[in-house]
């Protein structure tokens, strides 16, 4: 039990946590109190009150993790299902063809910026097919949270990590006890491979033919040998990596060994004030911390060195099972035996913060359809 | 020292709660400034290259794109060119039609198009003129991609 960080008062965690509550309002309600029904009005209570209370029960109980990955997993469920049922309305289908390529009509996450990187500098173009509006935001807002979380986005922020974080918990313990740390840097192997195939071929590769995700949201029509194809290198990867290894791990394995953002914003950690850091004179080296990333971040010689490897995604597991408080988030900078509270709660509050922003309205609109599908039998 | 660079680190902490709030909520305005680099255009690969020239008839205008030979570095030796059938009215059914992508007065292609069957048949003239990449509706338009040469190559 963390109680280093707890408070168990519920009228100083309730103070603490105000300012943030007072944001969640404002965030989740977008500063527009008109709801047209009182399924928006339920839609909204409900995902308040659930991010409210996420961030209450943080202060309140000191833990970070559980009441994180409960967000961070429930906004990718949702953010899969809204997803696709928005594209049903929009197009009818959650597949896109030949006529919303050219009509450059893709929507695009923050995953495949790191891939226009070398063509933007070369051909002063972006290599997406999608709405430049769009990704403009998309790229403004990848490196704005990168600046501030560093790779804290894969475990606050992300739209996709919640699937093999999910899977990752479903199983008590783990089928495969242990997973060498080495596995933590194919995904850089990954990202140059992807960053150079990109650049050579113009195209955003890992998009076309590597993302698992695509399985949860849109993939193309297959009318083609090669379409079939990377049909069955992206079901294959979401099957393996998102599902069956996560839980027979326990560890997140798409986001620790694969996903060449995540090796991306691993990079953006090292310009990030916020990192996490061992108290030398509080660990004794049980390894707890180490068997319980779900990242591969923490190895004997990350304890020993005090902090973990740059693939830290600063989601607080380790913080939360060290039963002689010998972890914790630091700014860099500061001491690492004083101000620690001071330092939890500055690195929750904008972490949480773009959990709300990403997942607020994303959870929202999908209690709508669901409260449609309900009371109408249809969500369209 | 130590005390300054601490009490720095700090400030600039507390600030990241607000750098953050204010990407998300300035997000539309900082849009359209970063929207303004030079940098932020989508590639020819995807939006179909630069307008060439249109050809206006009574019933279809037709829209023909510079061919792109898009490469990182320099022109690449094969490319497409892209054509773009709109009706004035609805999209006629049946589109036959030659073009001429280079302007040089001769037809390079032949494209024969059914548009309610979602048919296509090509015909190269040129010898620029490599195969159908695409052919498609998009939107209440036609669009073909057709293979080039390059012919600087
Ligand atoms: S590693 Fe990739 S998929 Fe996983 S959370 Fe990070 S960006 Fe998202
Ligand atoms: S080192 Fe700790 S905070 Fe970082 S990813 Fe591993 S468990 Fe999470």
């Amino acid at each position: 039990m963390s109680d280093y960080f707890t408070t168990h008062k519920i009228g100083r965690s309730l103070l603490l946590a105000l300012p943030m509550i007072i944001l969640n309002f404002m965030l989740i309600t977008r500063g527009n109190l008109n709801f047209s029904g009182s399924t928006d009005v339920i839609a909204f209570s409900i995902t308040f009150l659930f991010f409210s209370y996420l961030f209450f029960m943080m202060l309140y109980s000191g833990k970070t993790d559980k009441y994180r990955a409960t967000g961070f997993i429930v906004f990718a469920m949702f953010f899969a299902f809204t997803f696709i049922v928005n594209l049903i309305k929009i197009r009818g289908t959650n597949t896109f063809d030949n006529e919303t390529i050219l009509a450059c009509e893709i929507p695009m996450c923050h995953i495949p910026a790191f891939m226009f990187i070398i063509p933007a500098v070369f051909t002063k173009t972006i290599i997406f097919p999608g709405n430049i509006g769009s990704i403009t935001f998309m790229l403004i807002a990848t490196v704005g949270m990168s600046i501030v979380l560093g790779r804290g986005i894969c475990s606050w922020g992300c739209l996709f990590g919640g699937w093999d974080e999910c899977a990752s918990r479903i199983t008590r313990k783990p089928v495969i006890k242990k997973v060498n740390a080495v596995f933590r840097w194919t995904s850089f192997a990954v990202l140059l491979i992807v960053v150079l195939w990109s650049a050579a071929t113009l195209s955003p590769t890992y998009c076309w033919w590597l993302c698992p995700f695509k399985a949860v949201t849109e993939y193309e029509e297959v009318s083609s040998f090669s379409i079939l194809l990377k049909t069955i290198v992206f079901s294959l990867l979401f099957a393996g990596l998102v599902i069956v290894l996560p839980i027979l791990t326990k560890k997140r394995i798409q986001c620790a060994t694969f996903c060449p953002m995540g090796a991306f914003l691993s990079l953006t950690n090292k310009i990030n004030i916020f990192e996490i850091r061992i108290d030398k004179e509080k660990c004794n080296n049980c390894g707890t911390c180490s068997k319980i990333c779900p990242t591969l971040s923490l190895s004997k010689t990350n304890i020993e060195e005090t902090r973990p490897s740059i693939t830290c995604t600063k989601c607080g597991k380790c913080i939360d099972v060290c039963s002689r408080h010998a972890i914790q988030y630091h700014i860099k900078g500061t001491s690492v035996i004083r101000n620690i509270s001071l330092s939890r709660y500055l690195f929750l509050y904008p972490a949480f913060i773009l959990l709300v922003i990403f997942a607020g309205a994303v959870i929202q609109h999908g209690i709508v359809l669901i409260i449609n599908l309900i009371t109408t039998g249809s969500m369209l | 020292m130590k005390r300054t660079i601490s009490i720095l680190a700090i400030i600039w902490a507390f600030f990241c709660t607000f750098i953050i709030l204010i990407i998300f909520i300035k997000g539309p305005q900082f849009t359209r400034l970063f929207g303004k680099l030079p940098s932020m255009i989508i590639s020819p690969v995807y939006a179909g290259g630069d307008l060439n020239y249109v050809v206006e008839g009574d019933s279809l205008k037709i829209a023909v794109n510079k061919p792109v030979f898009e490469a990182l570095i320099g022109e690449s030796a094969k490319g497409f060119v892209q054509i773009t059938f709109s009706g004035t009215g609805n999209l006629p059914q049946l589109i036959e039609q030659e073009i001429d992508y280079d302007k040089d007065l001769k037809p390079d292609f032949k494209l024969k198009i059914n548009t309610i069957e979602n048919k296509t048949e090509y015909l190269s003239i040129s010898p620029n003129a490599g195969p159908l990449i695409v052919s498609s509706k998009v939107h209440d338009d036609w669009v073909v991609r057709i293979k080039v040469r390059n012919k600087k190559k």
